[in-house]
């Protein structure tokens, strides 16, 4: 009886044991498979951590009769400065569209920024100069904690209030941080809410005279 | 009835021509292909080598544009016109290269193909192998094993005893055996490749999403930002003490950082991390890297107001070359034994004046020789408490030495013993500084002592801790700061690559301790004809014959 069967193993070497199951299953769900696992490794990678944020803080929308542009609100020259409500280090919040009438500096900063550090002295005197002429200063913190931003207020004596960006949602949309544009940023604001000069680091003497005659100018 | 048919051959072919022309086929046919495994086994060898002998841009400076340019200018000078098609080739960024990084992920593809092309037939050999073979399989050649064999059930017990899984089945008056032991241990095959695809998936995974950043961080000082802003993870490391301990001889022996995590505003991690033993924070370890040892806390007020206006630790990380001078009286007792650190120049010396004894001072500097065979030091007596003025330095000065040459000050002797280096940086944005400035700091017989300028021409010497006002700024040394190098550090491949480890060890395992082994025999008038598969021959008979020879055994006792 030669015909009858023999165990395969002998039949064939293992490399000539492939077996075309179609393009599906011979190809594309092997190939599927893995790059399910590694897209799956790296969503769990990317999800992983966040911190619960406060409801109700960070960028809001801006109301249409506070946008005198016309165009939607944006973090750049002559358009209307994007609104958000952010809290203080003593739990107080703040909206940027409630100081409409007012001329404001919003400056972005943090303690680990020695370009921030090194303009505090010169933004408190801008402020503590032109406040009786109405000029509001804000100062916002980016993703730090309270306790140094409290040592920070202490040390450099800030008379200008200061709101807290924790999980830099106000930053991302004044596009603070980016790879050219970290802090300190800083934004000036004419009394009917639209930008009108944005600085990119140091603020310079020059710098502050420019902005605050664009927007002191106006106040009036 | 026992199954005894092959497993169905599927064809591998289905016809000629462009008709037929099935592009999925050619690629299932390249993905299972040892030759093409192996071809891109060696090429990634090959690369991965290159990528070992070719300099390979640093990760820290990958994305700071500034530092990228400088790099590959850097490698320009060396390759010369080699360099930018090298570059061009990622020859700089082998590991990171779309061609490396692509043929991993074929490789990959190809494993993954291979191994889910091989499950069905070896699914078929462990839960429905084949129970029966021919007679003409059984008897041929010295692979056969033949005894005398009365019955078939002691044989059976005998194997079942060996931990063998035995199938009868009766055929015109004869019994047919299959026995199979450790079915399952064909999967082990399917471990290892499954580690093996783990192992290069973790590859990938590290390739695409781990990340690195390396921070150097002043204890005591403001948290430090370890990502972007606009990057999900940002954080901030302070650090509240970094440690670095040293024997005798000066070898480190141990590095150490306290130091807490923020992110978001909220502590989120603290503790202790040393060389071997990071701390952890959602994924990242925060490795001690590094410890440096010669920072300067420098604080700068309004001397009216008071107001903080400059707040910053200095990382001195710079040399600068310092006269070390010894003077001693006439009993020979030391009255200085110090670096002279530099507050002023004349002419082209720098130095700094000294009061030696209880009226006299000099002014002693330090510059290098004319003829560059070493250095000099210069020194000159205060006369009328000026140093000489007009004519020629030659004129003027006291004394010139070498280094190790001694003077005769008059009841004094005053000892050039040569430069040494002190830790130094240079400095911008110190308000009140001539511009650019240098900070030096000195640890003498009377403590630390920062000395930074130049202010109108001079420096400031302070003490730690005792305020120095000068022109409307107080400035304070606060004191000596250590820097605790951080690299905070996320991969998540690596978590795979240990899986794969695990998985490797336990498929290597399965392979060694758990030996498959399959026979296949026939009983029939009295005589029996055993043929296995798994494990050379001799060992398969002689396992065959000691299971014959218990059964003969039992049959003895039983009759």
């Amino acid at each position: 009886m030669s015909n009858d069967p023999m165990p395969s193993e002998l039949e064939s070497r293992p490399q000539s044991r492939r077996e075309w199951s179609g393009w599906l299953r011979s190809v594309v769900l092997p190939l599927g498979l893995v790059v399910a696992i590694v897209a799956g490794l790296l969503y769990l990678q990317a999800n992983r951590g966040g911190l619960a944020h406060e409801e109700g803080i960070g960028n809001v929308e801006l109301p249409a009769g506070l946008n005198p542009t016309g165009q939607t609100p944006n973090a750049s020259e002559d358009r209307a400065a994007p609104d958000f409500i952010l809290r203080a280090p003593d739990g107080e919040t703040m909206r940027l569209s409630d100081l409409q009438g007012q001329p404001v500096i919003v400056n972005f900063w943090a303690t680990w920024c020695s370009t921030c550090r090194a303009e505090t002295p010169d933004l408190i005197q801008a402020y503590e100069t032109h406040r009786e002429a109405g000029l509001i200063m804000l100062g916002v913190n980016l993703r730090e904690s309270s306790g140094p931003i409290e040592t920070f207020i202490e040390e450099f004596g800030l008379s200008y209030p200061v709101l807290l960006d924790r999980n830099g949602q106000v930053a991302a949309a004044w596009r603070i941080g980016g790879p050219n544009q970290g802090v300190p940023a800083t934004y000036f604001i004419d009394p009917e809410g639209v930008i009108r000069k944005v600085v990119f680091g140091y603020v310079t003497q020059t710098h502050m005279t420019e902005g605050l005659a664009l927007i002191m100018a106006e106040e009036g | 009835m026992a199954d005894t048919s092959l497993p169905r051959r599927r064809a591998t072919s289905s016809g000629n021509g462009w008709q037929n022309f099935d592009p999925f086929r050619l690629i299932w046919r390249g993905l299972t292909s040892v030759r093409f495994a192996l071809g891109l086994i060696g090429l990634l060898a090959i690369f991965a080598a290159l990528g070992l002998a070719i300099p390979q841009l640093p990760t820290e400076m990958r994305e700071n544009p500034m530092f990228r340019t400088a790099w590959f200018e850097e490698q320009h000078d060396r390759f010369g016109v080699l360099a930018p098609p090298m570059e061009r080739l990622g020859l700089f960024e082998v590991f990171r290269s779309v061609w490396f990084v692509s043929g991993l992920a074929l490789l990959v593809a190809s494993v993954c193909v291979c191994t889910a092309n091989r499950l069905p037939p070896i699914w078929r050999n462990v839960f429905h192998p084949q129970t029966r073979v021919s007679d003409d399989y059984l008897t041929r050649g010295d692979a056969s094993v033949k005894f005398e064999a009365p019955d078939a059930e002691p044989i059976a017990e005998g194997l079942r005893k060996r931990r063998y899984n035995v199938r009868t089945t009766q055929d015109n008056g004869a019994t047919y055996i299959f026995a199979d032991r450790y079915p399952w241990a064909q999967f082990a095959t399917f471990i290892s490749h499954l580690a093996l695809i783990l192992f290069l998936a973790g590859g990938l995974v590290t390739l695409i999403s781990a990340r690195e950043e390396q921070v150097l961080v002043a204890e005591g000082e403001t948290p430090f930002p370890v990502f972007a802003l606009n990057d999900p993870d940002h954080m901030q490391i302070y650090v509240e003490r970094a440690v670095g301990e040293f024997d005798a001889t000066g070898f480190p022996l141990d590095y150490r950082t306290f130091f807490t995590v923020y992110r978001d505003g909220e502590e989120v991690a603290s503790g202790v991390s040393t060389v071997n033993e990071p701390l952890n924070y959602n994924g990242y370890n925060f490795h001690q890297t590094g410890f440096f040892p010669d920072g300067a806390a420098l604080q700068v007020r309004d001397a009216e107001t008071g107001r903080l206006v400059y707040d910053e630790v200095l990382a001195l990380i710079n040399t600068a070359a310092t006269p070390r001078v010894v003077v001693r009286d006439a009993n020979g007792a030391v009255i200085l034994d110090d670096a002279l650190v530099p507050t002023d120049t004349i002419g082209n010396t720098w130095g700094t004046s000294v009061r030696l004894g209880e009226e006299r001072r000099f002014w002693i500097g330090a510059r290098p020789s004319q003829d560059e065979t070493g250095w000099r030091l210069v020194i000159f007596e205060f006369t009328g408490g000026e140093v000489p003025a007009g004519g020629s330095e030659t004129e003027r000065v006291s004394a010139i030495l070498t280094e190790g040459e001694q003077l005769d000050l008059g009841g004094m002797t005053l000892n050039f013993a040569g430069m040494i280096g002190l830790p130094s940086s240079n400095v911008s944005g110190v308000p009140g500084l001539d511009g650019d400035g240098v900070a030096e700091l000195s640890r003498g017989r009377e403590g630390e002592v920062l000395t930074v300028g130049p202010f109108g021409g001079r420096a400031l010497a302070l003490a730690p801790g005792e305020p120095t006002v000068l022109d409307g700024y107080e400035y304070t040394f606060l004191g000596q700061r250590n820097f605790s190098g951080i690299t905070v550090r996320r991969d998540p491949g690596a978590v795979v690559i240990w899986v794969a480890t695990g998985v490797f060890m336990l498929g290597l395992a399965l392979t060694f301790y758990t030996p498959r082994r399959r026979l296949w025999g026939k009983i029939s008038a009295g005589q029996a004809a055993f043929r296995g598969l798994g494990g050379r021959h001799l060992a398969i008979e002689k396992e065959i014959r000691e299971v014959a020879a218990q059964a003969r055994h039992v049959d003895e006792r039983a009759s």
